[in-house]
C-alpha cells in the first residue's frame, strides 16, 4: 500500500512537470510579452530600453531556459508578482482560492444531497413517475449551458425580484459589518452562482446513482439477501446501496478537484472573485505569473483527486487492494 | 409412508409480458415427505426454477403466482403477509442457488453475511452468532472456518463459496431446503463433493430437500422421487428407481435416451426432435405432441390428465410406455 502511494506520487510529480512545461510553452505562444505591454503603454520608451528590459527579465533567452528559471523560482515558493494587481501572487491567490472552495463546495454539497437520493430512489423504481421527473430534471440540468442558466437566474432573482445581488462576492464595506451581517452578505452573494452550479452537477449525480443503484439491485446477491429473509430496507440499503456506492464515491472524489479550480464561466458571469475568474482575468490581461499559478493549482488538484479516488476505491471495495 | 411436510397444490405462476401472459408454471402439484428429496428435472424454461422461486416468493414482476397453495409444515406460505414470509425465508426454508460466484455479496465478509441471518432469525447475540456461523462453516467442510469467517467472497474458490452458501442456507435449521441447480456452475469433481455434502447434511439434519437440475446423472444420485416437467406442467412423477428403470412418459423416455452411456456404442446420440414450444403459443392438447413419436389424434385435441398408473407413479399421457 505504502509503495503504491509512493509510486503514484512519483508518477504524479512527473506528470506535473510535463504539464507545467506544456502550459508554460502555450502561454509563451500568446502574442505580446510583458515588455511589449509596457512599451505600448509608455510613449517615451525607446527600442534600446525595450532590448535592455528584455535582457533584464531574461525574456531574450530560449523557452527552455525561461522555463527552467521560472520552475526554480516556483519550487522555492517564489510565485512572482501579478502584473495587473501589482501584489505578490501568493497574496492574491489565497483569498480567491477560499472563495472558490466556498462556492464550489456548497454547490457540490447541495448537488450530492439532492442528486444521490433522487437517483437512488428513481433507480429503485425505474420508469415510475418519480423516475421520469428525476430524469427530466437531470437532463435539463446537464443540457442547459451554465452561462444561459446564470443569466436566467440573474434576470429572475436579481433584476425582477431583487432577492439576491446580481454579481460580486461581498458588498462594498463588508469588513465594517458585524460578523453575522458580514456572513449574511456573503451568503446572499453566494446563492445565485451556487444554484447555477448545483443545477449543472446535480443531473450528473442523479444519472450516476440511478444507474449504479439499478445495476446493484440486479445482482444475484440481492436475491440471496431476500432468500435469507432480510427485510426490504436491509436488502436495499445494506446490500444494494453499499454496492451502488462504489462507483458513486469514485465519481465524487474525481469531482472534488473542481473545488480548487473554480468554475470559470459561472464565476465570470456572476463577477464572483474565485480562482476561475482570476484565471480568466489573468489570461485576458496577460498576467503571466497569476495564470501559471492558477493552472498549476488546477493540474495538481486534478491529479491528487484522481489518486484519492483510486485510494478510496480500495477502501470501499474489498476486492481491490494495492498491496 | 411418512407424512408430507411440503405440499404444493395447483401452483400457477405467470409472467405478464408485453406479448401476453406466459404461463411458466401451470397447475403443478407435488408432495415431499419429511427427510426425502424430490428432484425436479426438465429442460431450460420448463418452469422448474420458477416453481422454486414461487414457493420462496422471490419472483420479481412481471412474474406473479396467480393461484395454488404451498404448504410448508402445515402453513400455506403463498397466503402469508410479506412480513410473516420474511420470518419464514432463511429460517424454516433455505435456498441455494446456481451461481456461487455471484450469489454472495462481494463487499461483506462471509461472517457478516452469515451473522446477519442468524441474528435475525435465531435472535442470537453477535458473539453467539459468530460461534454458530463458524460451527456451520465447519459443518459444511470449510477448512479453518474461523479464518474463512473473516474472508470476503472473492478470497474463496467457487466450491468453497457454494459451501458457504449452503452453510448460510442451513444456519437457522430449516425444515426445507430448495437447491436450484447448485452444482451446475461447478466443475465435475467439485460437483460430486457438493452433492455428497448435501446428502450427508440432509441425513444428519433430517431435512427435506427440493433439488432442481437438468442433469439426470445428478438426480439419480440424490433424489428419492423425481418430477419431470415440460412446458410448465408435470408430465411424470415417480420414485427415482421407477423413473430410471421404467419411464412411462415419452418425454422422460426420450430424455433418458439422450444421456450418453459408457459401453453403449452408437453412431449418434439420440436427441429429441424439434424444440420446446414457445410458452406464448403452446400446441393444443398435449404440450409434447409436436415432438412425440407416439402422438395420436387424441393427443392433438385433448390434454392428458396426470393419471396414476401405479401407486406413486403418475403420468400425464394417453399412451404411457
Amino acid at each position: 500500500m505504502t509503495t503504491y502511494i509512493l509510486r503514484r506520487f512519483l508518477q504524479t510529480g512527473v506528470v506535473v512537470i510535463i504539464l507545467s512545461f506544456v502550459t508554460f510553452a502555450v502561454m509563451a505562444l500568446m502574442p505580446g510579452d510583458p515588455v511589449d505591454l509596457r512599451a505600448s503603454a509608455d510613449p517615451h520608451i525607446t527600442p534600446e530600453d525595450i532590448e535592455r528590459l528584455r535582457e533584464l527579465y531574461g525574456l531574450d533567452k530560449p523557452l527552455i531556459i525561461r522555463y527552467k528559471n521560472w520552475a526554480m523560482e516556483v519550487l522555492q515558493g517564489e510565485l512572482g508578482f501579478s502584473r495587473t494587481y501589482r501584489i505578490p501572487v501568493t497574496d492574491l491567490i489565497g483569498d480567491r482560492l477560499v472563495n472558490s472552495v466556498i462556492l464550489s463546495g456548497s454547490a457540490l454539497f447541495v448537488a450530492l444531497l439532492i442528486g444521490i437520493p433522487l437517483g437512488v430512489f428513481s433507480g429503485l423504481k425505474p420508469n415510475s413517475k418519480l423516475d421520469y421527473s428525476a430524469n427530466m430534471i437531470a437532463f435539463a440540468g446537464i443540457s442547459t449551458p451554465s452561462f444561459f442558466l446564470a443569466l436566467l437566474l440573474i434576470l429572475l432573482f436579481a433584476v425582477q425580484l431583487s432577492w439576491f445581488p446580481a454579481s460580486g462576492t461581498l458588498s462594498p464595506g463588508n469588513s465594517e459589518l458585524s460578523f453575522f451581517d458580514g456572513l449574511l452578505d456573503r451568503l446572499n452573494h453566494l446563492v445565485l452562482p451556487m444554484l447555477s452550479l448545483t443545477a449543472l452537477q446535480m443531473g450528473v449525480y442523479v444519472r450516476y446513482s440511478r444507474s449504479s443503484m439499478m445495476e446493484a439491485m440486479r445482482n444475484d446477491f440481492i436475491r440471496t439477501a431476500k432468500a435469507k429473509g432480510m427485510d426490504r430496507k436491509t436488502v436495499i440499503w445494506v446490500h444494494g446501496f453499499r454496492n451502488a456506492l462504489i462507483p458513486i464515491v469514485t465519481i465524487v472524489a474525481l469531482s472534488l478537484s473542481f473545488l480548487f479550480s473554480g468554475s470559470l464561466i459561472t464565476e465570470t458571469v456572476f463577477g464572483y472573485q474565485g480562482i476561475g475568474k482570476l484565471l480568466y482575468d489573468s489570461i485576458i490581461g496577460n498576467d503571466f505569473n497569476v495564470a501559471m499559478v492558477s493552472f498549476m493549482i488546477t493540474i495538481i488538484m486534478v491529479l491528487l483527486m484522481n489518486l484519492l479516488a483510486d485510494l478510496l476505491y480500495a477502501v470501499i471495495d474489498p476486492r481491490i487492494s494495492y498491496s | 409412508m411418512s407424512e408430507a411436510i411440503v405440499s404444493v397444490r395447483n401452483l400457477r405462476t405467470s409472467f405478464f409480458t408485453k406479448a401476453g401472459e406466459v404461463r411458466a408454471v401451470n397447475d403443478v402439484s407435488f408432495d415431499i415427505n419429511k427427510g426425502e428429496t424430490l428432484g425436479i428435472v426438465g429442460e431450460s424454461g420448463c418452469g422448474k426454477s420458477v416453481t422454486s422461486y414461487s414457493i420462496m416468493r422471490l419472483l420479481d414482476p412481471p412474474g406473479k403466482t396467480v393461484g395454488g397453495q404451498a404448504f410448508v409444515d402445515g402453513v400455506d406460505v403463498l397466503a402469508l403477509e410479506e412480513d410473516a414470509m420474511q420470518d419464514v425465508r432463511g429460517n424454516k426454508m433455505g435456498m441455494i442457488f446456481q451461481e456461487p460466484m455471484t450469489a454472495l455479496n462481494p463487499v461483506f465478509t462471509i461472517g457478516y453475511q452469515l451473522d446477519e441471518q442468524i441474528m435475525k432469525h435465531l435472535k442470537l447475540s453477535k458473539a453467539a452468532s459468530r460461534e454458530r456461523a463458524i460451527e456451520m462453516l465447519h459443518l459444511v467442510g470449510i477448512p479453518s472456518p474461523d479464518q474463512r469467517y473473516e474472508n470476503y467472497p472473492h478470497q474463496l474458490s467457487g466450491g468453497m463459496r457454494q459451501r458457504a452458501m449452503i452453510a448460510m442456507a442451513l444456519s437457522c435449521n430449516p425444515d426445507f431446503l430448495i437447491a436450484d441447480e447448485p452444482t451446475t456452475a461447478l466443475d465435475v469433481t467439485i460437483q460430486g463433493q457438493i452433492l455428497e455434502l448435501i446428502q450427508s447434511l440432509q441425513a444428519r439434519l433430517n431435512m427435506t430437500v427440493q433439488f432442481i437440475t437438468h442433469d439426470l446423472g445428478v438426480i439419480s444420485e440424490i433424489a428419492d422421487n423425481v418430477m419431470v416437467m415440460y412446458a410448465g406442467r408435470t408430465v411424470e412423477v415417480a420414485s427415482a428407481e421407477r423413473i430410471f428403470g421404467n419411464p412411462s412418459h415419452p418425454y422422460t423416455h426420450a430424455l433418458l435416451d439422450s444421456i450418453p452411456r459408457i459401453g453403449r456404442r452408437m453412431e449418434r446420440l439420440p436427441t429429441i426432435d424439434g424444440v420446446v414450444p414457445s410458452p406464448l403459443n403452446l400446441p393444443k392438447g398435449c404440450s409434447f405432441q409436436n415432438r412425440c413419436p407416439f402422438a395420436t389424434e387424441q393427443c392433438r385435441q385433448e390434454r392428458p390428465p396426470l393419471d396414476t398408473i401405479d401407486p406413486g407413479h403418475n403420468v400425464a399421457c394417453f399412451h404411457p410406455l
